[in-house]
C-alpha cells in the first residue's frame, strides 16, 4: 500500500509542477499573451496605463508568496489567514474594480 | 482478498490519472491545448482579474496537495492522521472568494462597457476559426 501512495504522490506531484512550470515558462516566453496586462481600457476606446492594476498584482504576489511560505513551514494545516490580510486585499481588489469602472463608465481620455 | 482488491483498484486509478496527466501535458507540449489566450480578454489584451486567479488557484491547489501529504505521513516529518482531508479554513475560503468574485465582478463591468464606434483593438488577435471551417466544404 505504501508503494501505491508513493507512486500517487509522485505522480500528481509531477502533474502539478509540470503545469505550473509550463504556465510560467509560456507567460516568461511571451507565448502567453500578457499585452496589455497593466493598460486599462476607458468607456471612449482609448488606453491607459493603469496603477491600480500594478498594485493588485504587488498585493496578489505578497499574499501568494506568504502563504504558500506559511505552508511550506507547518505543512500539517491550512495557515491561519490574519483578517488584516483579508482586508488589504479586499481593499486592493475594491481599488482595482473601482479603477477599472470608473474608467469604463466615466472616463475620458 | 479485499486489501488486494483494494491495491489493485488503486494501481487502475493510478494509472488512468496518470495517462490522463500525459496526454494533457503532452498536448500542451505539441500546442494542440493552447494557452497563447489563458489570461487574455476577447478583445486580445491580458486581463489582471484573470492572472490574479490563475496565481491563487495555482497556490491554493498546491498547498492544498502538500496539506494532504504531510497528513498521510508519507513522508519523515510528517503526521500521520489516516490520510483525512483537511479542513479548510474561513480565511482561506475568503482569499479565494475575494479572488474569483473580483474576477466575476470584473467580466460584469467589461460586458456592460459602453460600446463607442471605433472602439474595438485593431491589434487584437482574431478569435480562432471554427473547427468546421478550417476546410473547405466538400473537402471533409
Amino acid at each position: 500500500m505504501r508503494a501505491l501512495a508513493e507512486l500517487a504522490y509522485w505522480e500528481v506531484l509531477f502533474l502539478l509542477m509540470a503545469l505550473a512550470a509550463s504556465v510560467g515558462l509560456q507567460l516568461f516566453t511571451g507565448q502567453i499573451n500578457t499585452h496589455g496586462l497593466f493598460h486599462g481600457r476607458r468607456g471612449d476606446g482609448s488606453q491607459y496605463f493603469s496603477p491600480e492594476r500594478v498594485q493588485l498584482l504587488l498585493f496578489t504576489m505578497g499574499a501568494a508568496f506568504q502563504f504558500l511560505a506559511s505552508v511550506l513551514h507547518d505543512p500539517s494545516k491550512f495557515p491561519v489567514v490574519p483578517d488584516s490580510w483579508i482586508y488589504l486585499l479586499g481593499g486592493s481588489h475594491v481599488v482595482f474594480l473601482g479603477g477599472k469602472a470608473g474608467a469604463a463608465f466615466w472616463g475620458k481620455s | 482478498m479485499l486489501s488486494l482488491l483494494e491495491l489493485v483498484i488503486g494501481y487502475l486509478v493510478c494509472g488512468v490519472v496518470g495517462l490522463f496527466a500525459l496526454a494533457i501535458l503532452w498536448l500542451i507540449l505539441k500546442g494542440e491545448i493552447n494557452l497563447d489566450l489563458l489570461i487574455s480578454e476577447k478583445t486580445g489584451e491580458a486581463s489582471m482579474s484573470r492572472f490574479q486567479l490563475l496565481i491563487f488557484t495555482f497556490v491554493i491547489g498546491l498547498s492544498f496537495f502538500l496539506i494532504v501529504v504531510a497528513n498521510s505521513g508519507l513522508h519523515a516529518g510528517g503526521t500521520a492522521q489516516g490520510g483525512a482531508l483537511p479542513n479548510v479554513p474561513g480565511g482561506v475560503l475568503a482569499l479565494l472568494g475575494i479572488s474569483a468574485s473580483s474576477y466575476t465582478v470584473s467580466k460584469a463591468i467589461q460586458a456592460n462597457m459602453p460600446a463607442k464606434p471605433g472602439a474595438e483593438n485593431p491589434t487584437a488577435p482574431p478569435n480562432p476559426p471554427a473547427p468546421n471551417q478550417l476546410a473547405p466544404t466538400g473537402q471533409r
